[in-house]
């Protein structure tokens, strides 16, 4: 199969970046307070291009806002994890030895960690708030970007350049910001994306769970509305079917991105100044 | 009587075997060196048979499984950070692939005022001497703001080698300095090479497959065989 | 017998910091059953005059000129046409051969392709012709070394794999470019020997790109040395190391180990902005104050053929 180019790419980052508009100008764009309780049951059109649901808050609103929130979480966690990742990855690729098998050992006992069912339990014991799932997340989901990072890092250890900056000695830590982690930027980046894409699914599937935060619209509350207040069996679309597409779209573009970003190393044909 | 001599001691370097099961692959097994200031160690032999990891222990870059690298009559590892920095300066290393030798992101300029930087040069000082190190290499000032890719092999490895001059060294370890080069440009650097000798007193642990090239420079040769060293000659 | 032409072949490519002439009206006559050994260093444009030859080069390159092999012009055949006559008639050894070679399939299947496809065979006689080949190019034990992947052979190993497959369907003409690059002295005797070998076996014709001068002794009936993208001199071999005309070629001459060395004063020419006259001027210790307005046509003297005002 073919890899998504560049104007896949640009598709991505562009529907991106109106998911982020939207979450911004929430305030200015959304027709109504979520909140706000009005006519329920109603169809889409008129006042509610989507209609509203048992409470009588607009769809449409509600989803504007809850742009917000999954993509609040879903950057923060990502953001979390690849911290995490890129540290740990970075330090056990470039120490090596000890360090190295401990930092790898735990990334082994993290891996072992159910994820969903973890957050599932805490969930139980402690009050849902999407700042704790975000959290959890960016806990748990470092793992693989601390893998590639490492192998990378191994990679560029060993590069002449490197062992010149070693050899001239310079200290570890100006070489780890100057001259690896350049290095390792085209490889995060794109995971940086993906971690994205699967935390804000992990959001909306608790929250569609009914672990979320109540108390917050995100796309994956709606969904559970819909599931739970009677959406689904009354067949009302408005309910289930924006907020479904928008996750699904919001993550399928952060993927577009990301794989965007994988870049091929273009062939070079001798060409001597 | 042992200042500014750098030694290798029975130097012995396992890998563990691919598989398992498999005795580990012994790529070093117990060389011995002896370099000093001015002089050229000649080190000959097929690719692949660890020449570039003896030089690697040498320069203090790789640890070997057992045996000792000595300078001043100093053993490295007993060494305290400040020494350990001393022997860091006083001992670089060139690579053999021009292209990889520098950042490829960096100018030339910048690649020199870094170590510059390091030195505790000021500022205001970097431009002048970064000019003259480059003098020093046989490059005009117009190379300052050239990146790698600009460069030709010949003239990166100059850049390396003008950068590793920086720290003041005593020893460079050269690692098929010229093998990936032109034949005028690999002219050009033993040439260079042999100028800053006597100028500077640099002792050479020249590692090259190309005899001819160590004839040139080398004082004394040996030859890395499986492991060993084969016979010591003096290339006179 | 026949013969390859090359008329007035220029090649141009649009780079970030400007266009590059990188071959600059080359035009050269290969006789039949002679090897040719093209010689220059790093930039100057003989690894392009290859890769123009077999249409090798990428979309932005614009090529002019002729190149006639065989009474036809290669440079205006269609691409389907010019996929026969790679492999079949005239083949190219590439450079860097662990990465010529596809590393997830063997060696055995790699050459024995060039048989089934080129030849239509079956796998088997596919698999003993290419084992021949193998063994021919001094591989030992070649049946257990066809099945084996290219991680598995060395730098050389893989050299001599490709020279096998170039001359698997021995066509008229090889074309090998830098094939002793990074390789060390033994090796690269061993690579000259099987070169030298195979061809007079085949009695295949061969073009040797090369900047290793001794690989091109060793080979070349004729040496034929580009500078900045022009010929600068053309003469038989053993003549061209005896008595180099062209101040470039004596420069590379005295650079050689035997001659202790000497380096060529001054850096290597830029493409993008080529000086007017003669290119070799700056860094010629022969040149006079003409050269650097005037620069000199390829001009035949006898069996030679030199760019230099010294020889008008």
């Amino acid at each position: 199969m073919k890899a998504p180019g560049m104007a896949a790419g640009r598709a991505g980052a562009a529907l991106l970046l109106a998911f982020i508009l939207t979450a911004a100008l929430a305030g200015v764009i959304a027709p109504h307070d979520p909140w706000e309780r009005m006519d329920p049951y109603a169809r889409p059109g008129g006042d509610h291009w989507l209609g509203t649901n048992d409470l009588g808050q607009d769809i449409l609103s509600e989803l504007i806002h809850g742009a917000r929130v999954s993509l609040l979480v879903g950057f923060g966690s990502a953001l979390l994890a690849t911290g995490i990742g890129v540290l740990i990855g970075l330090l056990a690729g470039y120490f090596r030895g000890t360090l190295d098998e401990f930092l790898m050992g735990v990334t082994d006992v993290v891996l072992m960690i159910p994820r969903i069912p973890l957050i599932i339990i805490l969930a139980a014991f402690l009050r849902p708030g999407f700042w704790l799932i975000a959290l959890v997340i960016g806990c748990l989901w470092w793992t693989s970007t601390a893998r590639v990072v490492r192998s990378r890092t191994l990679q560029v250890r060993e590069m002449e350049f490197v062992r010149g900056a070693r050899c001239l000695g310079f200290s570890h830590a100006h070489i780890l910001a100057s001259d690896v982690l350049p290095q390792i930027l085209p490889v995060v980046l794109p995971k940086f994306m993906l971690t994205i894409a699967s935390a804000m699914i992990s959001e909306a599937s608790l929250s569609f769970l009914g672990l979320g935060d109540p108390s917050m619209k995100s796309w994956g509350m709606m969904l559970n509305v819909a599931f739970t207040r009677g959406g689904f069996i009354n067949e009302m679309w408005w309910w289930f079917l924006p907020p479904g597409l928008c996750i699904t779209l919001a993550a399928g573009a952060v993927v577009l991105l990301g794989f965007s970003l994988e870049k091929e190393p273009a062939p070079d044909i001798e060409i001597g100044e | 009587m042992y200042s500014g001599k750098l030694t290798v001691e029975n130097i012995v370097k396992r890998y563990p075997a691919p598989r398992r099961g498999d005795p580990p692959a012994v790529i070093l097994d117990g060389i011995s060196l002896d370099l000093g200031r001015g002089e050229t160690l000649g080190i000959m032999g097929k690719s692949g048979e660890g020449k570039t990891t003896l030089g690697l222990i040498a320069s203090g870059l790789e640890s070997p499984s057992s045996g000792r690298v000595t300078y001043r009559g100093r053993s490295l590892r007993e060494m305290d950070g400040k020494r350990r920095r001393e022997f860091r300066r006083r001992v670089q290393m060139v690579f053999q692939n021009p292209e990889a030798s520098l950042h490829p992101a960096r100018t030339v300029e910048r690649a020199l005022c870094e170590v510059l930087d390091l030195m505790g040069v000021s500022r205001s000082e970097r431009p002048r001497k970064a000019v003259e190190a480059l003098g020093t290499a046989g490059l005009s000032e117009e190379y300052l703001c050239r990146l790698p890719r600009q460069l030709s092999g010949g003239q990166n490895q100059r850049v390396a080698l003008a950068r590793a001059l920086l720290v003041d060294p005593e020893f460079l370890v050269l690692d098929e300095p010229a093998a990936a080069l032109d034949i005028s440009e690999r002219a050009r650097l033993l040439h260079l090479l042999l100028r800053l000798q006597e100028q500077r007193s640099l002792g050479y642990l020249f590692i090259s497959h190309d005899s001819a090239a160590v004839r040139f420079l080398s004082h004394r040769s040996v030859r890395l065989e499986s492991g060993r060293l084969l016979e010591r000659e003096s290339a006179d | 017998m026949s013969c390859l032409h090359i008329e007035n072949l220029t090649v141009r490519f649009e780079t970030r910091s400007g266009p590059v002439t990188a071959v600059d009206d080359v035009s050269l006559d290969h006789e039949p059953g002679e090897c040719l050994a093209l010689v220059g260093e790093t930039g100057c444009g003989k690894s392009v005059l290859a890769l123009a030859l077999l249409r090798l080069l990428p979309a932005g390159a614009r090529v002019q000129g002729r190149v006639r092999f065989e009474g036809r012009d290669l440079l205006a055949l269609s691409e389907r046409e010019m996929t026969s006559v790679r492999g079949r008639e005239i083949a190219l050894v590439p450079q860097n051969p662990s990465l010529s070679l596809n590393p997830v399939y063997s060696i055995g299947h790699q050459i024995g392709e060039l048989y089934r496809m080129h030849r239509n065979m079956g796998r088997r006689p596919a698999r003993d012709r290419s084992a021949e080949q193998l063994g021919r190019m001094g591989i030992q034990d070649p049946r257990r070394r066809l099945r084996q992947y290219p991680f598995q052979f060395s730098e050389g190993m893989n050299q001599r794999a490709l020279i096998a497959a170039a001359f698997a369907l021995s066509p008229r003409l090889i074309i090998a470019d830098e094939p002793t690059r990074g390789l060390d002295e033994t090796l690269r005797d061993e690579v000259v020997r099987e070169l030298a070998l195979a061809r007079e076996a085949q009695g295949t014709r061969l073009i040797l790109i090369t900047h290793d001068l001794t690989a091109a002794r060793a080979l070349g009936d004729r040496i034929a040395v580009m500078y900045a993208g022009r010929l600068v001199e053309i003469a038989p071999t053993e003549d061209f190391f005896r008595n180099p005309r062209h101040p470039y070629s004596r420069g590379l001459i005295a650079a050689l180990p035997e001659n202790g060395f000497q380096p060529i004063p001054g850096p290597t020419p830029s493409l993008i902005k080529p000086p007017g006259g003669c290119r070799f001027y700056p860094r010629c210790s022969m040149k006079r104050d003409i050269c650097a307005l005037e620069e000199p046509p390829l001009r035949r003297k006898q069996e030679r053929w030199i760019r230099c005002i010294r020889e008008n």
